[in-house]
């Protein structure tokens, strides 16, 4: 059933696109502003504030793990599910988190459905595949050790940001990923989720994280 | 285009009637119309964007059998299945038995017009499976049994105390709080996340090349949609795809801007295929289903294909007249406003009046306000001039004759104005006849001096107000 609507639709289009009247198609459409703009931590700090997520900047690994700690504790943070990733590993997260008393839960310790998991743990750190100044966004790119639900489903989300993952913005990330093979998922986190579906009235916090907290790693 | 039960006249006059939902669509109205001129107004370069993707989307058109097929690759490649459905009842038939055959149970939905355009949610109902809506305002107009009234703010008619009466009834949940009564509906939808079996959501955009479904919002019920569960069915109209990431980007660049005043929404996502080796979340089946439902006809149209290149932003209902005024549900049809107007007739199944068409002012704000550069007024016109060719009442027919004669047309305006003053007053009491009823419908301009003789007192008022009567 599903061939035989396949070819008719398929048919039908192309007879249609023979037909007179379509204009040829123009040359390919490249990116606006491919690449360029600025990218730095003021600019994108900047943008992010207005989202709803809160930002501080380490300038040294000593000073990132201060902050995870200072985080964990301003947050109520008990337990903790991480991300497999060079960025976590840079300011030995997990160790320090643990350290501070936080239950890690490593992506090897996840069940067979991950997001139910998931519902009690109080944090999910990751890190990021690039981050866009303009937009304030959080590019996650999934893979194995790097599961969409960590920055999902618990109620707060930690993501460090090396200053070479910055992008300008959605065009140069577009650039980016044009050049690889495309991840299962990619989310372009911009803010705390949002709704304004009961007469417009703007709320926080909807169905993600109901908080967003962004380290910026400036030696990195 | 057939002729249909539904009365546009009548729904829209109810529509008129009813003062306390005309407050709540203004106020929305006007919300999302302040949303848009602080982005699309103060971006410097929104015409260049626009023109940009005006030339994606009719690459889309020109190129659409190619497309789909590198898409259908793309996707299969990524570990997808692809479904391709001539109607609604067959991508209705095709995805309820995607879901039978897994023994499905829950379904959690992102929001998606298509859906409402296939009568899923009835669908997976007469199956036995319990589906729920996750987008807030789309949960609330299924709690209350209602169709969405906007293709972008579903519940943008109900008014905050009609949610709050809502809740308390269907949800035991006692708040007038806007932002307690997001926080219940999160409590209670996110229960229904973590048990479902299988997300359904709807597809922005989907790019042939890499064969990516993307998806825009701003709550994350579709991301946690299409991330949660262990199946994630896609649903998408055919003309939904482009090229290339590229032209993906041309088109998100008019998108948000254009539907709810924001550079990016919070959630930007780009599914591709299932979850690959490795990965220990995400979904381990992803179907996209690719619906025709008479597309292919609208294609081979040269005068209304144009419609094909609309991205369902919603910026022409929010600046029409008439929408304004009677608000989405009077309609009838799935799509409503300028868009639907056009787009519902053409369409095999979406429910409404044939001659929504007749819906419109011709004012032509919807087309000066769209950014893929559909000309609504213009299509919406030749669709009236077919229906008129298809046949029309005996009333209509004798004006139409009149109309073409001049000297037939002054001698009929001559009887009329010795009818005058009280044209409209007769007119009103016309016995309920076809002619009656054509009497009955119209409102009769003052007929006691011809308009020949009037014009130049009418145009001297005219250049003193600098062009307005």
């Amino acid at each position: 059933m599903n061939a035989r609507a396949r070819s008719a639709i398929l048919s039908r289009l192309r007879a249609a696109t023979a037909g007179p009247g379509l204009p040829r198609p123009s040359a390919p459409v490249g990116l606006r502003r491919p690449g360029r703009g600025v990218a730095d931590f003021e600019t994108f700090a900047a943008v992010l504030a207005t989202l709803g997520p809160t930002f501080e900047l380490a300038r040294s690994a000593e000073e990132a793990r201060t902050a995870l700690i200072g985080t964990a504790a301003r947050h109520e943070v008990k337990t903790a599910v991480r991300w497999e990733h060079p960025d976590l590993d840079a300011v030995d997260a997990p160790s320090v988190l643990a350290g501070a008393g936080v239950a890690m839960i490593a992506p090897e310790e996840l069940p067979d459905r991950v997001c139910p998991s998931l519902a009690a743990v109080d944090m999910g750190i990751t890190g990021v595949a690039y981050a866009l100044c303009a937009t304030g966004s959080l590019i996650l790119a999934a893979g194995p050790g790097r599961e969409r639900g960590t920055a999902l489903v618990p109620r707060l989300h930690v993501a460090l940001v090396p200053r070479s993952r910055l992008l300008p913005d959605l065009p140069a990330l577009f650039d980016r990923l044009a050049g690889q093979p495309m991840p299962s998922a990619v989310n372009c986190v911009s803010g705390v989720s949002s709704t304004g579906d009961i007469e417009f009235v703007y709320v926080r916090g909807v169905h993600g994280p109901l908080a967003v907290h962004v380290i910026g790693l400036d030696w990195l | 285009m057939s002729a249909s039960k539904y009365d546009f006249g009548k729904a829209a006059a109810k529509a008129l009637g009813d003062r306390e939902s005309r407050a709540v669509l203004a106020k929305a109205i006007g919300h999302i119309r302040v949303l848009r001129r602080r982005s699309v107004d103060a971006m410097p370069d929104f015409a260049e964007r626009r023109t940009r993707a005006v030339a994606v989307r009719e690459a889309t058109l020109a190129r659409l059998p190619d497309l789909l097929e590198t898409l259908e690759a793309s996707v299969t490649a990524a570990g997808g299945m692809v479904h391709f459905a001539e109607d609604a009842p067959s991508a209705a038939r095709c995805i309820t038995r995607l879901l039978t055959d897994r023994d499905v149970k829950l379904v959690v939905k992102g929001k998606s017009m298509v859906s409402e355009e296939i009568g899923l949610n009835e669908a997976l109902e007469r199956a036995g499976i319990e589906a729920v809506e996750t987008d807030l305002g789309e949960y609330i107009i299924q709690l209350a049994g209602e169709k969405p009234s906007h293709i972008l703010a579903p519940a943008l008619h109900v008014s905050k105390e009609q949610v709050s009466e809502l809740f308390d009834r269907k949800l035991g949940r006692k708040s007038t709080d806007i932002p307690e009564m997001t926080r219940i509906a999160r409590d209670s939808l996110r229960r229904k996340f973590l048990a479902a079996d299988a997300g359904v959501t709807g597809c922005n955009i989907a790019v042939a090349a890499t064969g990516t479904v993307i998806v825009l919002e701003n709550e994350g019920n579709i991301r946690l949609s299409a991330s949660c569960p262990p199946i994630h069915i896609a649903l998408m109209s055919l003309e939904k795809v482009v090229g290339t990431l590229a032209d993906a980007a041309a088109v998100l660049d008019i998108l948000p801007p254009s539907a709810t005043g924001q550079t990016l929404p919070v959630h930007l996502s780009l599914f591709t295929g299932a979850r690959r080796e490795g990965e220990r979340d995400g979904p381990r089946e992803m179907h996209l289903v690719i619906l025709d439902n008479g597309r292919s006809k609208i294609l081979a149209d040269p005068l209304l294909r144009s419609i094909l290149k609309c991205i369902r932003c919603g910026a022409c209902l929010n600046v029409c007249p008439v929408y304004q005024s009677v608000g989405g549900h009077a309609y009838g049809s799935v799509y409503p406003g300028p868009m639907g107007s056009v787009l519902s007739p053409l369409l095999t199944d979406a429910a409404g009046d044939a001659r929504q068409p007749f819906a419109c002012t011709h004012c032509a704000a919807c087309a000066a306000a769209c950014p893929a550069g559909i000309d609504h007024p213009a299509l919406l016109q030749e669709m009236r001039r077919r229906l008129s060719a298809e046949g029309t009442d005996a009333a209509t027919r004798a004006f139409a004759a009149l109309a073409r004669s001049p000297w037939m047309f002054a001698g009929a305006a001559a009887v009329a104005r010795s009818a005058d003053p009280g044209l409209t007053r007769v007119a009103g009491m016309a016995p309920d006849s076809p002619v009656g009823r054509f009497l009955r419908g119209r409102v009769f301009p003052g007929l006691s001096r011809p308009f020949s003789r009037r014009f130049k007192a009418l145009a001297r008022r005219l250049s003193r107000h600098g062009g307005r009567s």
